[in-house]
């Protein structure tokens, strides 16, 4: 087990960047996901790290061994490298059994023969298949396809574990048990890993950090979390789902919170503490789900009034969007508890909410003075 | 964006694009050489290998000739009426298997590949005796039928030579189109459906022009193959007078004494040019169409309810049968145990015997035989090898190898035969090979190479390269994975693109034809020479027969190299995980292919 550092990657398809210079370190055991929508960079990134596709510029290196270098040009045979990956599609081999697949990997390395069975039985036992070893891979479903997948990449005792978004090709009910069995056999092998997803539930439940791409870059690295509650730019926070982004003027202090104007509104947002960001203008970022409504007036700061808009029926809960003091708001309360409050909500109602001062996240990279933020939009 | 500095070392060039360069030079000798030397042999004085000196005088007989341009446009139209024929016929009779419920339809696709795998050499002569006035069947039967003094057939006219080359392109055109019409996403009939069409409303608004792009890439190579064909006007058209392109090039040779190769030369080059011309054209019109046909969920299909018109169907698909197959191998088969053509109520063995007694006849089967398996494999080798390279090579050259054996879908058999005669006797070292079945193996690899890709590309494009990553990471060597994974997900469409090479290298005759003689003797070529110079129809029929057996015996072998191989991979295949995931997901790139791969053919 091993330590990973990537420096300066960069990678060019055709003349456009997928990557553009990005470094990355994990420590020994760590599991690291890079999370990001299509098309930012984090597949060839993670294909980069197996020797499958060759980086234009950058160093690859994992425990004492130079992946790829291209100022020393070392380029490191993917088969040399020592690398357990699991496939978005599994890639098992359609011409062998569960056996065959999973011994593949021991073949090719040279182990002696009488070590190939147990060594097999055991990788399958930790993904829970060892009675299904003699079966063509056809014959099983796709959970067991990936299980067996996730043995094969296992049972060579690699270094580091690669998944290339391995459950995105899994219906909802194995996805969930297919993430529980990665979950389970990093938690009882500890290897380093990194992991490619596009969704951030498996991200933020995986994971020892999530570095979130965007466009061959990444825009935010830390515990999920961190992330998930301080997202400190745009990309991130709209990534992870904050519903209601204001762009805003700061109008002062209140201890660590900034006290922040959105623009063309009358009220003013109370923000979680910052710390020591300074500046003139933000961007804030509020989750649905942090605001609450009433029929009644809240007192204290970030509480408005205003007009229901729309509304959608959830089940459990009830979107709203509102017209209010602050802009354009939406909003996500528990059915049951406007139902309280005397009937259900209809459009063109007048109501009243509050914003939980925490729940207000400045967006620590969009802080700036107006000079330089020129042209950030509202939400 | 430049080449990454650290892959300018040679070791990484050679990796990069080695392979790519090996797979040319083993095409350059035998594909691209020819061509070259046809060009040379068009501007020299004498026959290949007899010296000569530098001369026009070949383009100038052949330019300032009328009967060029006369046959260059009798060629056109027999080009574009058997495609627009056989274009129909094929694309109907595929439509009505695939997507109606016709009676006996799983019959079909059998007898296409029957019709297909039968050389045209004997359906022609089937129909050249079949129509023969008055000996031939059709006209006796006519006589006993109606009590006329003489029947109406004559196969040695417009109409005759017309629709011997259909009978043949439709079961081409079906079995080309049979692919396309089963992977159309049945989603977008029933949403033109519950939009409120009718079911012909659907066939012409939906479903046609969604085939169109595979209809009009078929329809073009019918068109270029018609352009180029010479077996069939030799057999048919010539005895009744009509002379076409390909005809007038090979009467340069056979009826020009001393023949005239490099008038021969000079007049395949305007064919060439045509052929280039309308290939260019067809690429570029491809290139700007979307490909939505093909979608990924296959369900059971709702089948057209035809009605009262499954039975018109069906005697269409029944007519066509009894023309392609039935007619001709019947009069061939009675024509062989006849005495003398036309004279019935007489068997005899006669024609066997003679078959059997004739060395030269001997040879020839035995000459058939090896080419059809040496040539069938070296083509199916080298279109793995060019469709594998050309789709995972990542170095700037990897059309090369490609383009070199689109440019033989340009050479007609005839002219290749032609390019591969100045190759041959020209250069010092290649001259010991002529005369030889090698020299003809070679050509005939060269000739049906393009299709045997054809047979075998579409199953390399749908082994996902994850399969291939999974086992480099594995461990394994490039070549190690080539071997044990690559290799064995391809052995079925190699068999199929052997066989498929097979079938058309032994029963080819443009080919042969100007190189195979008494030292190397093939079928195809003794037939002609005995229907043609000693008109020996019973001779030429019993050799057939003797042929199809010959045929008959190696698809006997082929099926049972189909059933333990091919069967077997294609079924773990096919059932191999739910979504589709061997056509692999991300890197798998949308190829602007126009003809379908129809393995099966």
């Amino acid at each position: 087990m091993v330590s990973l550092s990537i420096k300066g990657l960069t990678k060019a398809y055709g003349g456009s960047a997928v990557i553009s210079g990005l470094d990355l370190t994990l420590a020994d055991g760590e599991f690291l996901t890079l999370l990001g929508p299509s098309g930012c960079g984090k597949t060839t990134t993670l294909r980069c790290i197996a020797g499958l596709e060759r980086p234009d510029r950058g160093e690859i290196e994992a425990g004492g061994d130079v992946f790829v270098s291209a100022t020393r040009h070392v380029y490191m045979q993917p088969e040399r490298r020592n690398v357990g990956v699991v496939f978005q599609s599994y890639a098992l081999w359609p011409h062998m059994t569960v056996y065959g697949n999973v011994a593949y990997p021991l073949r090719c390395r040279r182990v002696r023969r009488p070590e190939i069975m147990p060594r097999v039985t055991e990788a399958l036992q930790l993904v829970g298949l060892e009675s299904l070893m003699k079966r063509p891979v056809s014959a099983l479903s796709g959970g067991q396809q990936q299980r067996v997948a996730l043995a094969r990449a296992l049972v060579g005792e690699p270094q580091l574990l690669l998944f290339d978004e391995p459950l995105s090709n899994l219906d909802a009910a194995l996805r969930a048990s297919v993430r529980s069995e990665i979950q389970s056999v990093h938690s009882r092998l500890e290897r380093t890993s990194v992991y490619v997803t596009h969704d951030q539930v498996e991200a933020l439940t995986l994971s020892d950090r999530v570095a979130v791409m965007n466009a061959g870059r990444i825009e935010q690295i830390g515990s999920p979390r961190e992330v998930y509650s301080s997202p400190r730019s745009r990309f991130v926070a709209e990534f992870l789902g904050y519903e209601n982004i204001f762009s805003g003027e700061v109008c002062g202090r209140e201890g660590d919170r900034l006290v922040v104007r959105p623009s063309g509104s009358a009220g003013v947002l109370l923000t979680r503490a910052t710390g020591t960001a300074s500046g003139t203008r933000t961007l804030v970022a509020v989750r649905a789900s942090s605001v609450g409504l009433s029929r009644s007036p809240f007192d204290g700061p970030n509480s408005f009034s205003g007009t229901v808009r729309r509304i959608a029926y959830l089940g459990d809960q009830v979107e709203a969007v509102l017209d209010t003091t602050y802009g354009e708001l939406c909003a996500r309360v528990p059915t049951d508890q406007v139902a309280s409050g005397g009937g259900t909500l209809f459009a063109g109602e007048e109501l009243f909410g509050r914003v939980a001062p925490d729940g207000v996240v400045c967006l620590a990279d969009e802080v700036a003075d107006t000079a330089e933020m020129g042209s950030a939009g509202a939400a | 964006m430049k080449s990454p500095q650290y892959l300018r070392s040679s070791r990484d060039a050679l990796r990069v694009h080695g392979p790519v360069l090996v797979v040319f030079l083993v095409l350059f000798v035998p594909f691209v050489l020819p061509v070259v030397m046809l060009v040379v042999g068009a501007l020299r004085s004498a026959a290949p290998g007899l010296g000569g000196n530098w001369t026009a005088s070949g383009f100038r007989t052949v330019y300032s000739n009328p009967t060029t341009y006369s046959t260059l446009g009798d060629s056109l139209i027999l080009a574009s009426s058997v495609t627009v024929i056989s274009i129909s016929l094929g694309v109907f009779l595929a439509w009505a298997v695939e997507r109606t419920n016709m009676p006996l339809r799983r019959v079909v696709t059998p007898v296409m590949v029957i019709v297909f795998a039968t050389p045209s050499l004997f359906l022609a002569l089937g129909w050249e005796m079949l129509a023969n006035n008055p000996a031939g069947l059709l006209n006796k039967g006519f006589v006993a039928a109606f009590g006329t003094s003489s029947g109406p057939f004559d196969v040695n006219t417009w109409p005759g030579l017309i629709g011997v080359n259909v009978l043949k392109t439709s079961a081409i055109v079906y079995l080309l189109m049979i692919g396309p019409m089963r992977a159309m996403d049945h989603s977008l009939i029933e949403a033109s459906r519950s939009a409120g069409a009718s079911t012909r409303r659907t066939i012409f608004r939906i479903e046609i022009p969604l085939l169109a792009p595979a209809i009009s890439g078929v329809a073009m190579l019918t068109f270029v193959v018609m352009l180029s064909v010479l077996d069939v006007p030799l057999l048919i058209g010539v005895p009744g007078n009509i002379f076409v392109y390909s005809t007038q090039i090979f009467n340069y040779i056979a009826a020009t004494a001393p023949p005239a190769y490099n008038s021969a030369s000079a007049m395949s080059m305007l064919l060439m040019v045509v052929i280039v011309v309308l290939l260019i054209i067809q690429r570029s019109l491809l290139r700007k169409r979307a490909f939505v046909t093909i979608a990924g969920k296959q369900r059971a299909s709702s089948r057209v309810d035809l009605g009262g018109w499954r039975w018109l169907c069906l005697g269409v698909a029944v007519l066509y049968t009894l023309a392609a197959l039935v007619l001709p191998v019947g009069q061939i088969l009675i024509g062989s145990f006849q005495p003398v053509f036309g004279v019935y109520g007489h068997w005899t063995l006669e024609n066997f015997r003679y078959v059997a007694s004739t060395p030269e006849l001997r040879h020839a089967i035995a000459n058939t035989f090896e080419i059809g398996v040496v040539a069938g494999f070296c083509a199916a080798l080298l279109a793995v090898a060019i469709s594998y390279v050309q789709r995972r090579s990542t170095s700037k050259l990897r059309r090369l190898p490609e383009i070199s054996v689109w440019m033989i879908l340009a050479l007609p058999g005839l002219v290749l035969s032609l390019a591969m005669v100045w190759a041959y006797l020209s250069i010092p070292g290649l001259k010991n090979l002529y005369d030889t079945v090698a020299m003809l193996i070679i050509s005939l690899v060269v000739y049906v190479t393009p299709v045997a890709m054809r047979a075998s590309e579409g199953a390399i494009v749908q082994i996902s390269t994850e399969l291939e990553d999974a086992a480099r990471v594995s461990g394994a060597s490039g070549v190690r994975t080539f071997v044990s994974i690559v290799m064995r997900l391809i052995a079925p469409s190699f068999v199929a693109a052997w066989l498929v090479g097979g079938f058309l290298a032994a029963g080819n005759l443009d080919v042969p034809l100007l190189m195979s003689g008494p030292n190397n003797p093939t079928l195809p070529v003794e037939v002609y020479n005995l229907y043609s110079s000693t008109a020996n129809f019973a001779g030429a029929a019993a050799v057939l027969v003797t042929f199809v057996a010959l045929f008959v015996c190696i698809a006997l072998v082929g099926v049972v190299v189909w059933r333990l191989v091919l069967v077997r991979g294609v079924r773990r295949r096919s059932a191999m995980a739910p979504g589709r995931v061997v056509s692999g997901g991300r890197k798998a790139e949308s190829r602007g292919d126009v003809l379908p791969t129809e393995s099966r053919a």
